[in-house]
């Protein structure tokens, strides 16, 4: 195609001349090439306003099904919040009459289920399993998930549908998504809408909490939350909290999680609260008064180290004079010495030298001082030093004073962190402490029924088996606790939580696909999954001959038919030469064996590839 | 909300009052949907295209409405859905399943070929394309909005995004891709 846009563009927006008009119509009904073009121009166009029209009923639909959850869940608040007024109101009347018809939640929790239709996991019957725990809802409990992660229940934190705190058991199932593997068998949604832009996200650790009293749902008490504490590898402090709303089909930002290093948690050496001190800023030396040499007594010059005694080095023709002359004997004046010491005294402006050599040693207190025109010269110095010195001093004095309210302030705020650092510090290394020793207790008793197991299994090949199995088991324990993660945040809500990081996917293309079995038989399939190497996320696509896959980077491409797992691998993607400039690809899939049975079946045959 | 009123609205392009009038035809349409093979997402975006398409068959000007607006909607809806089957070669060509009442597109041939081209585009382009040809912005309000930084940057980024389409419906052409 020849490249006509700018004169199609203004033949098409009556931008030319009635001339130019005539001689382009001229030009396109002699080229075929210039018809196509323009039709083709044409088309696109009509294709951006029917995207932009699009778009528009698309806000519009958003717009409405907001506003429909608003009324929806502004009249059930309503009504919860009537029914509380009126069980209150009979209550006070008619203290007796405790059977006052309650509302079924079972209702509450039919419109919930109908609401996460959206989550869609590709195998119907397989899914993340759950972990089931119990406590005393008055009381409250600390749950130790056996990924690590410890799951805080303060007395008192479960209400039913009407806000009333619930008393006696509780049933919590509670689950977690580590990897693409449980994002692509759960089919939680992996993107983020903000403001209309799709983010991909990358996960840090996500989990599934619900709650239940005699098998009806049960709700977050908003004056006592849960605390999740999810065990992670990734530190990474760009990641959020959401919390994926059901019924606006959409995650919702929740603020931040707290980051804790677990190998820290017996803290490093704390800062003191005293550490925000006056800076040390360079204020030169005091430079020393120089005195005239007496005639009457006893002085020797000394070469002085240049590293040594700045406010010495300043004076030519510096002389030291004896200051007590009672000491004296001029014999050392005359006799060789092989080491010379100068030091400071206690006392300003006066020092003690030391001469040695292998027979004596000899000590004097000393001043320094100056001949007639030296002691002039150094006299023009010291005036021009000592001003120097005296500005830098009143203005260091002047800093300190301004500063020395926001110094206190600061210890003051540093020294109230501390504080809070050291109490959290305290209360999480507690629960870590206690976490572990469960822990401990659980690898144990793994650990002692894959013994008992290798003892009553005489068969040599399955005790290699199992003993690899349980070296892996101790290995995966131990790894999973070293260079452990934290991620501490309160819910206010029983559902869907994800630390993640959003992330605008420029890198991507689009790309119009088909696919085609072994056999090259075109084959249509359902939720398709990108994966991208060392991502932790996922991509997920319904049925659609348009998926995003980033090219010259290893790409996996999931998807299920019937219960088998057909796929293609990081190899193959890096093989089949796709790049930036790439519209449309066949993907050959690759197909299970036999058909996925188990969570941990499809986990195992993901792991492998 | 009756017909005409909702007609009144998509002739003065005001979408969220009419989708307000025909947003209770949803659950109809996501039923029709699932029922032959789709998710509720595709009903969402199939609904979407019924939408643009009554829009633009009203504002066209010679638009008469013989049957109720929300059964001619649905019909509609009907008929794009069977045409995403067919792109999606789960129905042989040809094959009308017996409810499906005939309502033309009026879409030229090619057309399904452009949107497929002009959904290849980068996001940042199918935007600048459609605040220019929808929305009729300037180059210097689309310099603002899509944050270029003078007109004369959006107005060649525009030319590219429009030579880039081109390439793609050739591509697509050439490949014989969803037409």
């Amino acid at each position: 195609m020849n490249n006509n846009s700018i004169a199609i563009s203004n033949y098409l927006q009556n931008q030319m001349s009635p001339d130019e008009r005539a001689a382009f119509e001229e030009q396109l009904a002699a080229d075929k090439e210039l018809q196509y073009e323009l039709q083709v121009q044409r088309q696109i166009i009509k294709a951006a306003e029917y995207g932009g029209l699009k778009l528009e009923f698309a806000k519009a639909i958003r717009q409405k099904i907001i506003i429909r959850n608003t009324i929806t869940w502004g009249v059930i608040i309503v009504i919860s919040i009537a029914t509380i007024l009126l069980y209150n109101f009979r209550h006070s009347i008619f203290p007796d009459e405790l059977t006052f018809a309650k509302q079924d939640t079972a209702k509450i929790q039919e419109e919930t289920n109908d609401n996460q239709h959206f989550i869609n996991p590709p195998l119907q019957a397989i899914d993340v399993p759950f972990s089931e725990y119990s406590f005393e809802a008055e009381k409250g409990d600390t749950i130790f998930h056996s990924s690590g992660s410890i799951i805080y229940f303060p007395p008192f934190a479960i209400v039913d549908q009407s806000g009333k705190t619930i008393t006696g058991i509780v049933k919590i199932t509670y689950r977690e998504f580590a990897d693409p593997i449980d994002f692509f068998v759960s089919g939680i949604p992996m993107e983020y809408d903000s403001a209309g832009r799709k983010y991909n996200f990358e996960s840090s650790g996500m989990c599934e909490i619900n709650a239940y009293k005699d098998n009806k749902a049960v709700f977050v008490n908003p004056q006592a939350m849960p605390q999740i504490n999810l065990s992670g590898k990734n530190n990474s402090p760009l990641h959020n909290v959401y919390f994926l709303d059901t019924i606006t089909r959409s995650w919702k930002y929740n603020g931040k999680d707290i980051i804790t290093e677990v190998k820290n948690v017996v803290r490093k050496k704390a800062v003191p609260a005293n550490t925000a001190s006056f800076e040390n800023s360079s204020i030169p030396t005091k430079p020393l008064k120089p005195m005239m040499a007496s005639d009457d007594r006893q002085s020797f010059n000394v070469q002085i180290d240049p590293d040594s005694f700045e406010e010495l080095l300043v004076y030519d023709g510096l002389r030291f004079e004896v200051v007590d002359e009672s000491t004296y004997r001029p014999s050392d004046a005359n006799e060789h010495w092989d080491n010379l010491k100068l030091e400071r005294s206690n006392t300003e402006g006066i020092y003690s030298i030391t001469f040695t050599n292998v027979r004596r040693k000899v000590s004097y207190k000393v001043r320094p001082v100056l001949r007639d025109t030296d002691y002039a010269a150094a006299l023009k110095v010291f005036n021009e030093k000592n001003k120097a010195y005296e500005d830098a001093l009143k203005n260091r004095l002047a800093k300190d004073e301004r500063e020395s309210d926001t110094i206190s302030v600061k210890n003051k705020q540093l020294q109230e962190k501390w504080n809070a650092d050291k109490e959290w510090n305290d209360k999480l290394n507690a629960l870590i402490v206690e976490r572990n020793k469960k822990l401990k207790e659980i690898r144990q008793s793994k650990l002692e029924e894959m013994e008992k197991q290798i003892l009553a299994d005489k068969q040599m090949a399955e005790d290699r088996f199992l003993l690899i199995e349980m070296n892996q088991a101790k290995y995966s324990m131990d790894m999973r606790l070293s260079a452990e993660i934290m991620r501490t945040f309160t819910i206010n809500n029983f559902g869907i939580w994800n630390c993640d990081h959003p992330q605008y996917p420029n890198n991507e293309v689009p790309l119009f696909v088909n696919y085609t079995d072994s056999l090259r038989n075109t084959i249509s399939l359902y939720s398709i999954a990108v994966v991208y190497k060392g991502f932790n996320g996922i991509t997920q696509f319904s049925p659609s001959a348009n998926i995003r896959v980033i090219p010259g980077s290893e790409n996996m491409i999931w998807s299920i038919i019937d219960g088998s797992f057909y796929y293609f691998t990081y190899k193959d993607f890096m093989e089949a030469g796709i790049n930036s400039n790439s519209k449309t690809f066949t993907f050959r899939m690759r197909k299970s064996m036999k058909k996925i049975s188990s969570y941990n079946e499809i986990r195992e045959l993901i792991e492998k590839l | 909300m009756t017909d005409k009123v909702i007609i009144e609205h998509l002739q003065q392009n005001k979408y969220s009052s009419a989708v307000k009038g025909l947003y209770s035809i949803l659950p109809l349409v996501k039923k029709h949907i699932k029922a032959n093979s789709g998710t509720a997402d595709d009903a969402q975006d199939i609904f979407q295209d019924a939408l643009v398409i009554l829009c633009k068959k009203v504002q066209s000007g010679n638009f008469i409405l013989t049957v109720p607006l929300k059964t001619y909607l649905l019909a509609i809806v009907k008929n794009c859905w069977l045409q995403e089957l067919r792109q999606r070669k789960k129905l042989p060509t040809g094959e009308t399943p017996d409810d499906i009442v005939s309502i033309e597109t009026d879409e030229e041939p090619g057309f399904i070929l452009a949107k497929n081209a002009f959904d290849l585009l980068g996001e940042k382009c199918r935007q600048l394309l459609m605040l220019f040809y929808f929305k009729q912005h300037s180059f210097k309000t689309i310099a603002v909005e899509l944050s270029f930084s003078d007109e004369k940057t959006a107005k060649n980024q525009k030319y590219r995004c429009l030579q880039k389409a081109k390439e793609n419906y050739v591509t697509l052409s050439k490949n014989g891709a969803h037409e």
